[in-house]
């Protein structure tokens, strides 16, 4: 099936900035300490997307959860030149909003409809502000 | 946001650029979640690591500059430097800290003093500094996803899960007003019936993991808990935010603001109750622990969250004229200044005369130690099979230090693990 029409959804922006990219999706909260590899941007959470890479991708996940530390993971990220390009979460949790801000990444939470249900790993999608731009995978 | 002329003024660059900085990063926190306005904080738990900062407008060259020119914290701070690895050699050795570690946690020292902060170096800063009397309420800004949950739940003071935030609010005095500081985000979601009955801090911890699992990043509020020791308030607030996010939670009649069941519910809402059983308690063990009787135990780890100096003392006296099995390594974790009480009164060496050895850090969770013991930036390191009484120790084993096979029980049981080598 062919869809050339993109799906537009509005949110919150947590942090203001425009990027586009491939979405990675994980379907549940995400520690970056312990379920990142911070050095090469490796998911090395158990689960589908386990070993697929989050640099210069819109990171989507459900929120934060776990270690305040990850306050530093994502600057962390960004000095290895690994970070995402955008991050978008169903809910936002304060230590990623606060990752998010230092690194200046992107991010978006707070979606009229779930974000988890509507993008796809590999879907191409567009964050300005609080406006996120879905294209669903052309076959 | 509404700012007051003092809020515009350090936003406007009047107090340096390091004051500027954290007034932009706490408007923009607040901006993230539509805050209205900023509000004044009375104490905080933060910190620095400097080491972890990248670059940007926030950077360590403003905290240098801020040092300089006499800037101090607002509120009185404690923090997390490190830890007793920097004051005893023992502790030290066993952690392998890399002389570059070493160095730029003197530096953060030196820093920190003079901003005016006190380093306490622990996950349950409740036991290290319980000096100030707070009211009801007071808006407060803390790390440590454990002492969150306790500050919130046990003295009913006010935070979010800070991090970098809370040193940031320390400087300034300030922080947006949102999430678990309004009264209206701290009202009861969930009603867990503790129908089984507590026997020690292990089933605590399985209980609070338990709660965090079902509610997430919710407000739990728990009935059916008597008379909890600190030892056990300690375990089940930390272990909620392991199994979830939880930030609150109203255990009646210890929480301050639900003294009563119907304090913990906003008026128009009742919630489903969840009765929560020994089955539920064993579904929680189950699902971390997969060690089974008769295994060795490689490592065994007491402390997550640090030994309070009573938990020391039982630990000592079972200890007391025995010796750990060669290679089984004992770790009893906690504060520098519980430490140092162990030291003093003879109950330190009975732990280490027997095997054991005194840290602050763990082998789980641990601000960024490069050393080769600790797994995070050592994949080929293992602790090998742990035992410990804490589910937060459990949970992190496989991804934070390489565990094999997961033990979950109580001192007693982690203790004789540790002697015989074996568990059960």
């Amino acid at each position: 099936m062919r869809n050339e029409r993109p799906i537009i959804l509005k949110g919150k922006a947590c942090v203001v900035g425009t990027a586009e990219g491939e979405a990675v999706v994980i379907r549940d909260r995400v520690s970056l300490l312990g379920e990142i590899n911070l050095q090469k941007g490796l998911i090395i959470k158990p689960g589908p997307e386990y070993g697929k890479c989050i640099a210069g991708k819109i990171f989507v996940y459900y929120s934060g959860k776990g270690s305040s530390g990850d306050t530093f993971r994502y600057w962390r990220l960004q000095a290895n030149g690994v970070q995402p390009a955008a991050i978008i979460n169903v809910k936002a949790d304060p230590i990623h909003v606060q990752g998010a801000i230092v690194a200046n990444i992107p991010m978006v939470a707070n979606l009229e409809r779930n974000p988890l249900e509507v993008i796809r790993t590999g879907n191409y999608v567009k964050v300005e502000g609080g406006t996120v731009t879905i294209w669903p995978k052309q076959n | 946001m509404y700012l007051t002329k003092e809020d515009e003024k350090m936003l406007s660059g009047e107090y340096g650029g390091l004051v500027q900085e954290a007034m932009r990063f706490l408007v923009k926190l607040g901006d993230a979640y539509d805050a209205e306005r900023m509000i004044d904080i009375k104490y905080s738990y933060a910190y620095l690591f400097s080491r972890e900062w990248g670059e940007g407008a926030l950077n360590v060259e403003l905290l240098e500059e801020a040092v300089k020119s006499g800037v101090k914290v607002k509120v009185p701070t404690i923090y997390w430097n490190y830890g007793l690895e920097i004051v005893s050699p023992r502790a030290q050795k066993e952690a392998q800290v890399p002389p570059d570690l070493f160095k730029s946690v003197k530096k953060d020292a030196e820093l920190c003093r003079k901003f005016g902060m006190i380093s306490v170096d622990t996950c349950a800063p409740f036991l290290v500094d319980p000096m100030k009397r707070f009211p009801l309420g007071t808006h407060i800004s803390s790390i440590e996803s454990g002492a969150i949950v306790y500050y919130n739940t046990v003295w009913g003071l006010r935070t979010n899960r800070e991090g970098l935030s809370a040193f940031l609010s320390a400087i300034t005095g300030r922080y947006p007003e949102f999430g678990y500081h309004l009264d209206e985000n701290r009202k009861g979601k969930y009603l867990f019936d503790v129908e089984v009955e507590l026997k020690n801090n292990a089933d605590y911890s399985l209980l609070g993991f338990y709660i965090g699992k079902i509610v997430g990043d919710e407000v739990p509020v728990i009935t059916g808990i008597r008379k909890p020791e600190i030892e056990d308030l300690k375990a089940i607030t930390c272990s909620m935010a392991v199994g979830g996010s939880v930030t609150l939670a109203h255990i009646v009649g210890i929480t301050p603001e639900a003294r009563t069941l119907d304090m913990a519910f906003s008026k128009d809402k009742a919630a489903e109750k969840i009765s929560v059983t020994q089955k539920e308690l064993e579904s929680i063990h189950e699902e971390l622990a997969d060690g089974k009787e008769g295994e060795e135990v490689d490592f065994v780890e007491l402390g997550c969250p640090h030994c309070t100096i009573h938990e020391i003392v039982k630990i000592a006296r079972l200890l007391e004229g025995k010796k750990i099995k060669e290679d089984v390594k004992l770790h009893v974790q906690t504060a520098p200044a519980i430490a140092y009480l162990a030291k003093v009164n003879g109950y330190a060496d009975m732990i280490e005369n027997a095997g054991g050895i005194i840290m602050s850090i763990c082998p789980v969770l641990n601000p960024g130690i490069p050393g080769p013991r600790y797994c995070h930036s050592h994949p080929e390191y293992t602790v090998g099979n742990l035992a410990s009484n804490s589910t937060k120790a459990i949970f992190y084993g496989p991804s934070n230090a390489n565990c094999k096979k997961r033990f979950l029980g109580t001192t007693e049981q982690c203790i004789k693990a540790a002697l015989t080598g074996k568990w059960g």
